[in-house]
Formats: structure tokens, C-alpha cells, sequence
């Protein structure tokens, strides 16, 4: 090939790229500008039917033409007010996009092949209204975003028959279908804090050997510390004594939120950890319960050998009140180093701030 | 054969050398943009219709930790840190470092927000220059500012990362703006995956976009030739660079101006290194070498719709001291980490992104400019025809513009800031000027870097600021950040 024909060749190509790529673009923005008028059609009779429907006055606007377009987009905009409508509205709001054909275009959407259809149908049910057994489906799905799209659904409407699938689902490899998982078993309410300490209590009789995996049993104790369920205490004591750390930070939580007496001596007893996140959580603890007993204790730990601990525990005294201004003054005026350190900027804190914990 | 001949044999045979160097990096960018376009669909197709407000709720997400180091800000400090306190999330913490100002940033800090001095017990998890003082806010709670000795950016940060109580640490520039929910978007990959330790989100340019109340209200194009061309440098860099990285190996860079990292991955690394003007680079690269020599975990991942908006600069000036000490920095992190060049333990890193950063990022000026200057000479000597000459310039900037036209299509179909047809417009027609004369600056001030590297010289230079609260400010309300 002479340079000639390459040159010609490299300007041709070059030129008819950029001519396709600029043509392309400005067609891309003209059509979402257009796009964006259609849509404010779309919004504007969407506006006047769901107004219609929750007020019992139904409007006049027309679809604008064009079905097979318009539908998902009414039934998008539909969702959009699901996001803050809550109850009996939600139910008219699944009426309404009925009206666009909401169960085919679901249907359609959750027996597709691709991940990313399935994924928008679990959060149109999530929105207009989920059934068990959709949860269930939606829970087997290979693709992580669709499983856990699956716990928030089952969090969102309550779906009190999925606990146990929530609890397995704990489990789960996804970092994001756990965190979904422990979400929904918040929103469980009464019957969820009953199934997750079963839960916990029916592992607790099991051997070693056959016990809940760390993942799963640091899960529950999450999710039960989250409830403050006066409850679990037992539960919290057993768990605080497992060999594992996460587990043992993850109990000491827990007790934190079950709060009482009984648990302040375990606390206390936690704050000689050999692992600093579990004394550093055990501090937190007892702050958080207002275990003003354990201030002298909490005071000892001042001089503690990692930084976390000494902040945590420095801010558990500033929590307990007087009983805990008055150690951090004793430890303070007891001449230099980290533990009197650590002291005077809680006191500087006190005296010049809001307490701990506001904002 | 002649000495002349064998001068022009040399000639031809270089420009060979170098037109083949262009045909490869551009391929590998138009891989780079393809692996950023299906990143791209797969992200828009997963986050669609989520409710990210949905996660405030939520009493499981991490703490996080917004550390902001702040030298000769008095202009835009205040503002800076309104904006910082607005953000939509709620377990935050917001960590300002006065790294030894020589202006009034603290006083402005204190009276702003009612600062009052308290012990300091911070531990030294990291060594950096004394901490002087520790403030709290009476108004504020959530608000920390150390006043420290003047050390440098990094250092300031170091001392952020000993100060702050956040799982998640979010490193920005006092200076950048940042969108409301981008955190919402950007601890995202963190509740994902349990082994991501870092994650960078977009920068975009402030200059010509309305900003009240620490909020983007409207977004255009600038109106400054030089901030319009890097506009579209932005796009290109964060848009397919930075996300296309994601399948190819890995990400090398989160940029300084916005990332967020795990607070023990930080520290276990040592912080940031103080010793280079590269740090933001540095850093990604050791807490990846120490995931791949220790097994740790180590995902560092782009997510391209948390936004935060810088001021770039509107001088030839400050730009050239801008891009000279990036590379700079660039050649420093290169060679502090040489080892890892072709090192089977470092996997993708080591064949794939780190050489790219080293035959691409690092020498391309060094190519680029050897590519013009012979390109002239061996015209004048006449050992090439025009024809070679015009050749050279189709395959090294040509297939560049439609590369980054590519770009701002990529943009129009996934995020479409720029919504009118005036910036679409100026934005094409920035992209296909910016081969005349722009570009081959850039080498310049790329090629000074190097020279000043190896010159030894790690300075910072200055960079003017006009304030991003007041975008049609005087020019004279500057504040300066020198290191």
C-alpha cells in the first residue's frame, strides 16, 4: 500500500467516524430533548390518574399516542410515586398502572433471560405489591442484584412468611443480598425479632460442629442487636462468648441493646478483650446502656493500648453523665500521658459542646 | 551511503517508530472505551430506578469520615465546608486540616462556625507535623478542624485519617464541590462487595455551572477557552479512562479531589506518602500491591455518577504548573514502584495497567514531542513528503478526536449534564480544535515535568482560585494554594 492510498484511506475512515459519532450525538441529545417533552406529556396525565384515583376524581388527559412506548413510561412514572406513598395508596397506585397493562409488562420483564429486566420487575413488585411466592422466585435468581431485590421487596410489604428465607439469606456470598437480608428482618417487627432469637437460641442448643456459619450467626446477632429486644439477653451472654471475634463484637452489640443490670457486669468483663474492636465495642456498650457502675472500669481502660478503645471508652464516660465527668477529672488531673490526654479533650468537650451522640 | 542519507533513513525510520506507537495507544484507548461502555450499561442498567435515598434510613451503613485539608482557603473555605456539612448522609463526620495557612482560614473557620479549642488526644497512628490545635463546633457537631504545622497535602491528610472516628474515609479537596447524594452513590461498591478498600467517583468542571448554597443548580459550559478544553479532558479522562479501567486490570488513580477509602486499609499501608506530589496515586498503588502480596482485600473501583465539581484553571500559567507537577507526581509514584513492572505476583497490575501507565501516561509527551520535532525536521531535510507529515497527525491526533467524540457520546447517553444544543455543540467543537495547538502545550508542560523530575525538584507551584461560590467573581478574589 503507497503512502498515498493509506493517507487517503486514514482520512476517510477518520472523517466518516467523526461525521457518524457528531451526527450521532447531536441526534442522541434532539432526541432526549424530544424525548423529555413526550415524557412531560406522560408525567402530566400520570399526574391527573393517580391524583384522580387517590382523590376519587378522575382527570380528562389523554394517553399521548404511541402505546407500546407510553406504557413503561406511565408505569415508571406510576413507581415514582410509590416511593412515598405507603399503605392503601400503594395498592391504588398498582391500580392505576394496571391500567397501562402493569402485570404483562412484569410478567414480561421477570421471565426474561436478561438480569437486568428481571432486576426491573423485582422493583416494580417492590413498588406496586409482592407476593411469597415472587419473593421466593426472585430470591433463587443467579443474579445477586435480583436476589437482593428480592429482600427488599419481602422487607417492604412485610412479608411475614419469607423470614425464613430472609434468615438463610444472611448467608448469602453477596455482601448486598446480606445487607438486604438484615434490612428486611428489621422491618419484620414483632414476628421478626421472634424469629431471628429462635433462631439464635435453637443454634445455641446445637453442637459445635452443626452451628450457624459466622456469616449467618453474626447476621442474626446485627439484626437482633438493631430490634432492642430486652429479650435477648441470654443471647447476647452465650454469643459474647464465642472464639470467634466478629462474633463476640457482634453479641456485645447486641447486649448493648438489650440493655439492663445483668449485662453490665459481662460488659465489663469485655472490656479485657484481647481484641480491640470487641473491647472497643464493649465501651460502647456500656456507655450506651448508662452503666454507671462501671465508670471506674471504664476509667482503667483509658490508659488502654489502642487508640479506639480509649476514644470509645472516653466517650462512654462522657455518656454516663456526672458519674463519668467525674472519673475523666480524676484520670485528667493525674498528670500527663494518653489516658489523661484522652481525658481532658472529652472534658473540653463536655464543658464546651453538645453531649456525645447529638448532632 | 551518505551521512545525509543515513540522517534521513534514521528520520523516516523513527517516524515509523512513532506512528506505530500512536496505532497501538489509540487501539488500546478504543479498548479502554469499550470496556467503559458495557461498565457503563451494566452500571446504568443496575442502578436504574434504585432508590438510593432508601439507604438514610438505614441503621447498618458505614460511618464515614470526610477529611478536607485546607492551605490559604479564606476565600472558599467557609463556603467549602457549608457544602460538606449539607450532604445528605448520616453517619458523617467532617474532618477540615489547616495545614499551617499563612491567611486567615482558621479565623474564618472560627467565626463561621463557632469553633472552640479542645485538648487534643489524638494518637499517631501515622507521623505528621504537630497538630497545634484541635477545634470543636458549637453549631456543628459533626465538624472537626485541626490547625496543624504546614507538611504538605498529604500530611494534612494523614493527620485527618489519625483524627477521624469514620470506617470510611472520603478524601476531596477543601476546594471541591460535592453533589448531595453522591455519597449515597459512592458507598454503594462498599456495601457490595466486602473487599473493596477504595472507590473514586467523577470530577467535573465547575467553572461556567450556577452554584448557590453550596449547590449545583444548573449546569453549562464555561465560557474560558482553556477551562472549555479541559471540560472535555474531564469527560474523557473519567469517563472511559477511569471506568474502563474497571474490567482492564484495575484502577491506578482515584483522584485526590474525591475518593473514599477504608480507614484500616489506610492505615495499614501507612497513610499517604509524603515524600511525592503524586500521593493520591501512591496510595492505590500500595494498598494494590499489599493485597496482592498478602491476600488482603484490595478492589479499588470507579463509580461514574458520584459527582463532586472542581475549579480548573483559567490561565495557560496555572494550568502549565498544574499539569507539569501531575506528571511529576506521575513519574515519581512509577518509579517508587517500579518493582511492580512485569511482576507475575502482581497479576493484571503489573502487565497490563501498570505499563500503561508507564509507555502511555509517562512517556507519551516524551514521544509526542521527539514525533513533532522530527516530523519538522525531517520535512525540512526533506527525508519525508507532506504526505507522511499529514499521515503522522491523522493517526496520532485524528483518531484521538473521534476517540473522545466517542466520549461525549458515551456522556449523552448515560448522564447528559450538558443537556443544551449550545454546549453540545461547543463541546464537538472543543474536541476537534483541541489538537491545534492545546494538545501539543500540554506536551510542553508534560515535558517540563520531566525534566523538573529529574531535576529533583517536588514542588507544588501555585494555583490561583476565583471560588466556586462565586463563579462571576472579580478575578481578584483569588485565594492561592501553594505547598
Amino acid at each position: 500500500m503507497t503512502i498515498d492510498r493509506l493517507v487517503s484511506d486514514v482520512i476517510v475512515v477518520e472523517a466518516v467516524a467523526s461525521v457518524a459519532m457528531t451526527a450521532f450525538l447531536l441526534a442522541a441529545g434532539a432526541l432526549r430533548r424530544h424525548g423529555a417533552r413526550r415524557h412531560a406529556m406522560v408525567r402530566a396525565m400520570v399526574r391527573q390518574r393517580v391524583t384522580g384515583a387517590l382523590t376519587g376524581r378522575p382527570g380528562s388527559i389523554q394517553a399521548p399516542a404511541g402505546k407500546r412506548r407510553v406504557r413503561p413510561k406511565a408505569i415508571h412514572e406510576i413507581a415514582e410515586y410509590a416511593h412515598t406513598i405507603g399503605g392503601a395508596d400503594r395498592t391504588t397506585l398498582a391500580s392505576v398502572a394496571e391500567q397501562f397493562g402493569l402485570t404483562d409488562y412484569m410478567r414480561r420483564l421477570a421471565t426474561s433471560m436478561f438480569w437486568w429486566r428481571r432486576l426491573e420487575a423485582a422493583r416494580l413488585v417492590t413498588l406496586f405489591g409482592v407476593t411469597a411466592s415472587d419473593v421466593r422466585r426472585m430470591a433463587g435468581d443467579r443474579n445477586w442484584l435480583v436476589r437482593a431485590q428480592a429482600a427488599t421487596a419481602a422487607g417492604s410489604w412485610r412479608i411475614q412468611s419469607t423470614i425464613p428465607l430472609l434468615i438463610d439469606m444472611l448467608g448469602d456470598d453477596a455482601p448486598l443480598c446480606r445487607f438486604e437480608a438484615k434490612q428486611a428482618l428489621l422491618l419484620m417487627g414483632v414476628e421478626g425479632a421472634m424469629a431471628v432469637a429462635s433462631a439464635l437460641r435453637d443454634d445455641m442448643a446445637l453442637p459445635p460442629t452443626s452451628r450457624l456459619s459466622a456469616r449467618r450467626a453474626d447476621g442474626l446477632l446485627d439484626v437482633a442487636a438493631s430490634m432492642s429486644e430486652a429479650n435477648m439477653v441470654d443471647i447476647g451472654v452465650a454469643y459474647s462468648q464465642s472464639t470467634r471475634p466478629s462474633t463476640r463484637r457482634a453479641a456485645t452489640a447486641l447486649l448493648a441493646a438489650a440493655g439492663g443490670i445483668e449485662v453490665t457486669d459481662r460488659l465489663t468483663q469485655l472490656l479485657d478483650d484481647a481484641v480491640p474492636a470487641v473491647r472497643c465495642a464493649a465501651a460502647r456498650a456500656l456507655g450506651a446502656t448508662g452503666a454507671w457502675p462501671s465508670a471506674a472500669a471504664l476509667a482503667r481502660h483509658l490508659d488502654d493500648d489502642a487508640y479506639d478503645v480509649r476514644l470509645a471508652v472516653a466517650t462512654a464516660l462522657q455518656r454516663l453523665g456526672a458519674p463519668g465527668t467525674v472519673m475523666l477529672r480524676k484520670v485528667a488531673g493525674g498528670g500527663s500521658g494518653r489516658a489523661a490526654d484522652m481525658a481532658r479533650q472529652t472534658l473540653d468537650v463536655v464543658e464546651h459542646l453538645a453531649p456525645a451522640g447529638a448532632t | 551511503m551518505t551521512a545525509r542519507e543515513m540522517v534521513d533513513v534514521v528520520l523516516v525510520d523513527f517516524q515509523w517508530g512513532v506512528l506505530v506507537y500512536f496505532v497501538i495507544v489509540n487501539s488500546f484507548y478504543g479498548l479502554l472505551l469499550l470496556s467503559a461502555t458495557v461498565e457503563m450499561v451494566r452500571h446504568l442498567l443496575g442502578i436504574r430506578a434504585t432508590n438510593m435515598s432508601r439507604l438514610l434510613g438505614s441503621g447498618l451503613i458505614p460511618r464515614i469520615s470526610i477529611i478536607a485539608p485546607a492551605y490559604n482557603e479564606e476565600a472558599t473555605v467557609e463556603e467549602s465546608v457549608r457544602s460538606l456539612l449539607a450532604i445528605s448522609y448520616p453517619e458523617l463526620e467532617v474532618v477540615v486540616i489547616n495545614d499551617g495557612s499563612r491567611d486567615a482560614t482558621v479565623a474564618v473557620l472560627q467565626r463561621a462556625f463557632d469553633l472552640v479549642p479542645v485538648h487534643a488526644a489524638i494518637e499517631p497512628a501515622v507521623v505528621t507535623q504537630p497538630v497545634r490545635q484541635v477545634y470543636r463546633s458549637k453549631t456543628h457537631s459533626r465538624l472537626v478542624v485541626l490547625d496543624k504545622q504546614n507538611g504538605g497535602k498529604a500530611d494534612a491528610m494523614n493527620a485527618g485519617i489519625n483524627a477521624c472516628t469514620g470506617d470510611l474515609v472520603c478524601a476531596i479537596d477543601a476546594d471541591t464541590l460535592i453533589e448531595p447524594d453522591a455519597f449515597q452513590r459512592l458507598v454503594v461498591p462498599f456495601i457490595e462487595r466486602s473487599d473493596t478498600v477504595a472507590a473514586g467517583g467523577t470530577i467535573r468542571v465547575a467553572n461556567g455551572v450556577r452554584i448557590e448554597h453550596g449547590r449545583v443548580v444548573s449546569v453549562s459550559m464555561p465560557h474560558n477557552a482553556l477551562a472549555s478544553i479541559q471540560a472535555v479532558e474531564y469527560l474523557r479522562a473519567y469517563l472511559f479512562g477511569r471506568l474502563g479501567w474497571n474490567r482492564l486490570g484495575g484502577n491506578l488513580i482515584i483522584s485526590g479531589a474525591f475518593g473514599m477509602f477504608r480507614r484500616d486499609a489506610m492505615l495499614a499501608v501507612g497513610g499517604y506518602e509524603t515524600e511525592t506530589i503524586g500521593e493520591d496515586m501512591e496510595m492505590i498503588l500500595r494498598l494494590r500491591r499489599r493485597s496482592l502480596a498478602t491476600g488482603e482485600p484490595g478492589k479499588v473501583v470507579f463509580v461514574p455518577d458520584p459527582v463532586a465539581w472542581t475549579e480548573v484553571p483559567e490561565t495557560a500559567k496555572v494550568l502549565a504548573g498544574q499539569r507539569d507537577r501531575w506528571h511529576r507526581g506521575l513519574a515519581d509514584v512509577l518509579w517508587r514502584n517500579r518493582a511492580v513492572l512485569f511482576n507475575p505476583r502482581y497479576g493484571a497490575m503489573a502487565f497490563v495497567s501498570f505499563p500503561y501507565f508507564l509507555f502511555v501516561e509517562f512517556f507519551a509527551p516524551v514521544l509526542e514531542a521527539l514525533g513533532i520535532v522530527t516530523t519538522i525536521v525531517a520535512l525540512a531535510f526533506g527525508a519525508i513528503n507532506g504526505k507522511f507529515a499529514l499521515l503522522f497527525l491523522l493517526l496520532a491526533y485524528g483518531y484521538g478526536a473521534v476517540l473522545t467524540l466517542a466520549t461525549l457520546l458515551l456522556e449523552e447517553l448515560s448522564f447528559h449534564r450538558y443537556t443544551t444544543f449550545r454546549d453540545q455543540l461547543t463541546l464537538i467543537g472543543w474536541t476537534l480544535v483541541e489538537s491545534l495547538g492545546y494538545r501539543q502545550r500540554t506536551v510542553v508542560w508534560r515535558f517540563r515535568g520531566i525534566v523538573k523530575y529529574f531535576k529533583g525538584n517536588k514542588s507544588w507551584g501555585s494555583m490561583e482560585r476565583r471560588g466556586l461560590a462565586r463563579p462571576g467573581a472579580a478575578p481578584d478574589a483569588t485565594s492561592a494554594t501553594k505547598r
